[in-house]
């Protein structure tokens, strides 16, 4: 556990971010007997942080250093400084993400040959195909617990909030409801153990029956000895030598005080937003536009997911409260069909809140109060919710740059997240919210409203994977085109959004991303 | 608490007025909701009675008692005393103007609420709500008498045993 690496020890992968990408990555690597350093931004926290609260919790592990929410949204109006919805912490954002573990579906890899161009997206097809990446699905099951066929693990039983949503679904017509696949134990599985339905998935998991990299991957790399996470170590830049190869990362330690840890090769699993962040401030003379930028594509092509939220008031109390807090899927609509009028597919997922975060979600806008807010609070124990999560377009110009003047505690530009719709999102969000709607009535919901965007914890896209330099960030396996020992192993590679939680697809892009970069140490490439 | 008989006359006489229930207050109907008031509240009666106003007209529940809405709103008045003060007096112009009464004296509450529309975008207004719409629903002594929220459940084990799927959906 106490393993230390020397600042100039260039025998390390220097890991930069601890969650699903990174910790995945560190874990992996270790298991093949080769040594990393992960730098982490935020603190570690041990299973006696996590409370059942949710503005604690929200206060406690959240990233809340500054940035700016921009482009025309509500977003930009309702949470100026909060685009995005991630954690900063030893685990990273699988401490909070709710466990969802649906793979891609194959046409997904390659939606742009599906469908062609679409004005105003910048579609490109994913330099991998689904059955390149089945294998490594397999393994991320396994390797996460996602109940199903990989585990032999059954899926949840439902909980009310699903049964509510199921019996109006049922009733329009869809088959495709099942509460599962998730990396949510429902017994005892990887010395983790089983789901208590305790709600507050969100906050983490107090009984640590879902998955998180904070107490799984991260210790058990520990464990091996040839791993050392450094908390409180946000990276600053990253250099690289006159032949333009990496050797190192220069980052700010809990103090203040700056190091260069040197490395064998790096790899950027800091989230969607702080991993081209990092590319674009470590630009130099012979890298002016940014690190692995030739392309121009860093920070590019954010995707949010297009989504929504619809909830309902039912006739009798349901408790959404109780149980896993995306506790059921609906996958019908996850399907390419253009007769629908857009691209794209989405998947409705059953959703709850508790009242403090209901209260400030429903409607955050300065018009947001008033009866219409305190009838649907009043009935909180009969509300029902569903999450629409839909394939979000890629669209140049929605992206991360750095302000011109702003600067954070670190003396780092501020990070300006720019996001707007394009009019196909806008379509299929009006299908979701129609369609949501409709399985509410058929449940026989007494009042149904919609609640909007809060801030975004499906973040990718920003690194783009491409088959060709000129279009994307890195190659198939993550390796950045223009520098050799340069990796992005986070959702930050996805070239697109898909209709599913990325977590799933992260995990298995970093075992993969693992495979590589031990055989290409093996070929003494790296 | 025991306030003094002073304050008491005040606060019962503030609430009166701002309640919008003056009308079944004097036909002789109980406070109800209005219970007593904390004593900071008393020792400030003008700004307390203006704030529990817009509070209430901000997120209206009845069966909510007066303190639940004052205690998250109180450090207001050290933070931002002069906001506050300026806003509630800008909100009793409003209200001489449109309807010849202060803002806590318009009987109805459809007109109040019309003129909180219009400042509904100003900084004092979202200063008001925005600190209350965490300081009252992030009040665990609300949450499952008033809202039938349970709160933490981890040291009951979940509700794994306690009806996490217990619904019987019977009206269909």
């Amino acid at each position: 556990m106490t393993t230390r690496f020397d600042h100039d020890d260039d025998g390390v992968v220097v890991i930069i971010g601890s969650g699903a990408g990174g910790g995945t990555l560190a874990h992996a690597l270790a298991r093949k007997g080769i040594k990393s350093v992960v730098l982490e931004a935020g603190k570690r926290y041990q299973m006696n942080d996590i409370e059942n609260d949710e503005w604690e919790m929200f206060k406690k592990i959240s990233w809340l250093d500054e940035r700016i929410t921009a482009g025309p949204r509500q977003l930009t109006e309702t949470f100026p400084n909060l685009p995005a919805w991630i954690v900063k912490g030893v685990g990273g954002s699988t401490i909070h993400w709710a466990g969802v573990s649906l793979r891609f579906q194959p046409h997904e890899f390659r939606l742009h040959s599906e469908v062609g161009d679409i004005p105003g997206a910048n579609l490109l097809d994913w330099p991998i195909s689904y059955e390149e990446l089945e294998p490594y699905y397999v393994r991320a099951e396994r390797h996460m617990g996602v109940t199903g066929e990989s585990t032999g693990m059954p899926y949840h039983q439902w909980n009310n909030n699903f049964k509510v949503l199921a019996a109006g679904a049922e009733r329009v017509g869809y088959t495709q409801l099942r509460a599962g696949p998730m990396a949510i134990n429902t017994q005892e599985y990887d010395d983790r153990g089983r789901c208590m339905h305790a709600g507050f998935c969100m906050q983490g998991c107090r009984f640590g029956a879902k998955w998180s990299t904070m107490y799984t991957d991260i210790p058990r790399a520990e464990a091996t000895g040839l791993c050392e996470v450094r908390p409180r170590a946000m990276a600053l830049r990253i250099e690289h030598d006159a032949d333009g190869r990496a050797t190192g990362v220069v980052y700010a330690d809990g103090d203040g005080n700056r190091h260069r840890q040197r490395a064998r090769a790096v790899c950027v699993a800091g989230n969607s937003i702080e991993s081209p962040r990092l590319l674009l401030n470590s630009h130099s003379s012979l890298f002016p536009e940014g690190l692995a930028n030739s392309s121009g594509q860093v920070g590019r092509n954010y995707m949010t997911h297009a989504t929504s939220c619809i909830f309902g008031v039912m006739p009798k109390p349901v408790h959404m409260h109780r149980g896993t807090t995306f506790a059921g899927i609906i996958s019908d609509e996850a399907r390419l069909d253009r007769s629908r009028g857009f691209v794209g597919g989405y998947t409705l997922e059953v959703m709850s809140l508790g009242v403090p975060f209901f209260a400030k979600f429903m409607d955050p806008t300065h018009a947001g109060w008033g009866r219409d807010i305190t009838t649907a609070l009043d009935k909180y124990d009969h509300l029902s919710g569903v999450w629409i999560c839909g394939e979000d377009l890629p669209v140049e110009r929605n992206g991360i740059t750095l302000h011109d003047t702003r600067r954070d505690q670190h003396g780092l530009p501020v990070p300006i997240v720019y996001k707007g719709d394009h009019p196909n999102d806008e379509k299929l969000r009006r299908h979701g919210e129609q369609q949501a709607r409709r399985c509410y009535e058929a449940a026989g919901a007494e009042r149904i409203f919609h609640v909007p965007d809060f801030p975004t914890s499906h973040n990718v896209g920003t690194n783009r994977m491409s088959a060709r330099p000129a279009d994307g960030v890195v190659n198939r396996f993550g390796q950045t085109h223009d520098i050799d020992n340069l990796f992005v192993s986070d959702g930050s590679q996805f070239t697109s959004s898909g209709a599913e939680n990325p977590t799933l697809t992260i995990v298995a892009l970093a075992l993969r991303q693992a495979d590589h970069i031990a055989e290409r140490m093996q070929r003494r490439e790296l | 608490m025991i306030p003094s008989p002073k304050a008491t006359t005040l606060s019962r006489r503030r609430f009166l007025t701002l309640s919008g229930q003056g009308a079944l207050l004097a036909g002789g109907l109980a406070l109800g909701a209005g219970s007593l008031w904390p004593s900071w509240a008393l020792a400030d009666p003008d700004l307390a009675a203006g704030l529990l106003r817009l509070g209430r007209d901000i997120y209206p529940h009845e069966a909510i008692a007066d303190r639940f809405y004052l205690e998250p709103l109180r450090p207001l008045l050290d933070s931002d005393r002069t906001l506050i003060a300026d806003g509630l007096a800008d909100l009793d112009r409003r209200a001489e103007a449109a309807h010849g009464m202060r803002y806590g004296e318009i009987p109805r509450e459809a007109d109040r609420v019309a003129l909180l529309r219009e400042i509904e975008d100003g900084d004092f207004f979202q200063r008001v709500r925005n600190t209350l719409v965490v300081g009252l629903y992030d009040n665990p002594e609300l949450w499952e008498p008033h809202f039938g929220y349970e709160g933490a459940s981890w040291q009951q084990g979940g509700y794994l045993h306690r009806g996490f799927n217990d619904l019987v959906i019977d009206w269909l």
